[in-house]
């Protein structure tokens, strides 16, 4: 996944590693073709259409994921291309706090002014990072905005609406496991030691605040098309493997494996995992469980999925250095496992 | 331009990324757009969503269009050129215009789906049984058990086989969605009927009928004991939904 680099690296030094990248390359492509192919049925033989079948079932898991989340991607890039063309740097340095913990706090909030959920929120943390927001501001932003944002918090309360007490401590581990993560990930850090070289932050040096408006709307949607293919491509590979295992391992089979108060949770964490839901929606998912799972395992399905699914995770990892990724995710994980059990235990 | 330098400037060369990017976002647009108008939207996402999709593709022909001026420009756009999200994001919109649009049918359901549902956030269905669709005697179902023998039944579904059923048995099943068709889960009744199994996989019929039970995997079910299997085509509405 690497070649779209390639130009800026010299081709020579690395034979080895150039010559299986273009071996993955070429064997994503034959498996792409193979794909449509088998799936559109066209002139598929007869002996084939089981693979047809089933296929065509992937796509329309796979499209099901790629629509229902495609605007809320768009209105992340477009989110994080404002704030590139419109915010300048030392406006968010200004306005993001010296002390970690304050920024932290601040960043697990700014998801009420900035709707945006897990598609969204990657782009536009790594432009508000990379713009000089403080590494603890922008982790906690990234971890608690696809939840605590007014259209989630209203998703969940349509939802749940016999029972506010999900709402309310879907929000409240959200905010404290996102400062946590926060804090431990990125107290010290400097946002360049966490961030991923980005391909098209090389050339954003250039200020647009000084040109006209018409350059600037004509700039937002340039950098908002550069950043939707490098993101969507993420959203797209995510989808595309989490339809492939609810083909491949049926939801009751995972189900099936896990109950019990470690189990329980641990199991509605793999679902949201694989299910790879946008969290505006995931509350009416998490309906369809209120009676075959305790409230410790709901809550872990509706904390984490936003966090870390597969889709996040693809994004998180062309975003961060890959240690940084491993470390919120490990953070995000047993806290929120914790919390459940916590949680089940108390209510018996 | 104009500084009296007697030729013309040099072709500008097209600018491949920009023109490529202007085809991905408007043929992405387009698939939206083409699914939304032939009603095909329904079978991917709840209905109440539609709205959505239609103003991300509006968004999506905007860019497109923003990206088309860049096709001549003179100078290189920066950051453009990312070859492997240029195929990704085209395998995306190929499945979505090459794969027949189709909704969710018996070629995704397992056996182990079809129990009644215990997620039972909706109401006891009320009324008339034969106006209850599948996901509202499912409902019932898990709460009433068998006490619902001889309730008159008439419901719409596709037909599943289930493997090593008898052969006067079929069962009609429906989709129940909650967002999209990533949480899509199955419900549905066995069917006792003379040549149930000789109805293909996929094929929507309307059954009618009284509960009676059957043995399935060892315990008694409710199952459709049917008077008339009608073949019916596919609803406009294919999914039944378990949240307004």
């Amino acid at each position: 996944m690497r070649e779209e680099f390639a130009p800026t690296l010299p081709v020579d030094t690395h034979p080895p590693v150039a010559r299986l990248n273009r071996f993955l390359s070429m064997a994503g492509i034959t498996g792409a073709v193979l794909l449509l192919w088998l799936a559109s049925g066209i002139g598929v033989p007869a002996s084939l259409g089981r693979a047809t079948d089933e296929l065509q079932g992937l796509a329309t898991i796979f499209l099901g994921i790629f629509i229902e989340a495609l605007p809320f991607l768009l209105a992340g890039v477009l989110a994080s291309a404002a704030i590139h063309v419109f915010v300048s740097a030392e406006h968010i340095r200004r306005l993001s706090p010296r002390s970690p913990v304050r920024a932290a706090l601040l960043g697990t909030l700014l998801g009420l002014c900035f709707p945006v959920c897990e598609c969204g929120a990657v782009p536009a943390t790594r432009r508000l990072m990379s713009k000089g927001a403080s590494p603890a501001l922008g982790i906690a932003f990234l971890l608690a905005a696809p939840v605590v944002n007014p259209i989630v918090i209203a998703s969940t309360w349509v939802a749940f609406s016999g029972r506010p007490e999900i709402v309310a401590a879907r929000v409240g581990l959200t905010v404290v496991i996102a400062a946590i993560a926060a804090l431990v990930v990125g107290r010290r850090a400097t946002a360049d030691a966490l961030l991923m070289q980005s391909h098209h932050d090389h050339h954003d040096h250039h200020d647009h605040r000084h040109e006209g408006l018409g350059a600037r709307v004509q700039a937002l949607l340039s950098h908002a098309v550069a950043e939707f293919f490098e993101m969507g491509r993420y959203l797209v590979l995510g989808a595309l493997i989490a339809a492939a295992l609810q083909t491949v391992v049926p939801r009751e089979a995972l189900l099936a494996v896990g109950q019990g108060p470690v189990f329980a949770p641990i199991v509605m964490m793999a679902l949201a995992f694989v299910l790879s839901i946008c969290s505006t929606v995931d509350a009416f998912v998490a309906l369809a469980f209120v009676n075959s799972f305790p409230t410790g395992a709901l809550l872990a399905f509706l904390v984490f999925g936003p966090m870390v699914d597969i889709k996040s995770l693809l994004m998180y990892t062309a975003t961060f250095q890959r240690p940084v990724v491993m470390r919120i995710v490990a953070v995000v994980a047993v806290l929120t496992l914790a919390s459940a059990v916590a949680i089940d235990l108390v209510l018996g | 331009m104009s500084e009296g330098i007697s030729q013309r400037p040099a072709e500008p060369p097209l600018q491949w990324p920009a023109l490529i990017e202007t085809v991905l976002l408007g043929s992405a647009a387009a698939m939206l757009l083409s699914k939304t108008a032939r009603g095909a939207l329904v079978f991917y996402i709840h209905p109440r969503y539609t709205w959505l999709v239609v103003v991300a593709a509006l968004i999506l022909g905007l860019l497109a269009l923003a990206r088309a001026r860049a096709i001549f420009a003179a100078n290189v756009e920066p950051g453009s050129g990312q070859p492997s999200s240029y195929l990704v994001v085209a395998l995306a919109v190929l499945l979505g215009t090459l794969v027949p649009a189709r909704p969710l049918g018996a070629n995704t359901v397992s056996a182990s789906m079809l129990g009644a549902r215990s997620g039972a956030v909706a109401q006891l269905p009320q009324g008339d049984s034969r106006s209850w669709d599948l996901l509202q005697w499912s409902i019932a179902r898990s709460v009433e058990g068998t006490t619902l023998a001889g309730k008159p039944v008439d419901v719409v579904g596709f037909v599943f086989h289930e493997p090593g059923a008898a052969a006067d048995r079929f069962v009609v099943a429906r989709y129940v969605l909650t967002c999209c068709t990533a949480d899509g889960s199955a419900t549905g009744m066995p069917v006792i009927w003379q040549g149930g199994t000789e109805l293909p996989a996929d094929t929507w019929v309307r059954v009618s009928g009284t509960i009676g039970s059957v043995t399935r995997n060892g315990t008694p079910e409710p199952a459709i004991i049917a008077e008339q299997v009608e073949l019916v085509p596919q609803p406009k509405m294919p999914y039944l939904y378990s949240s307004q």
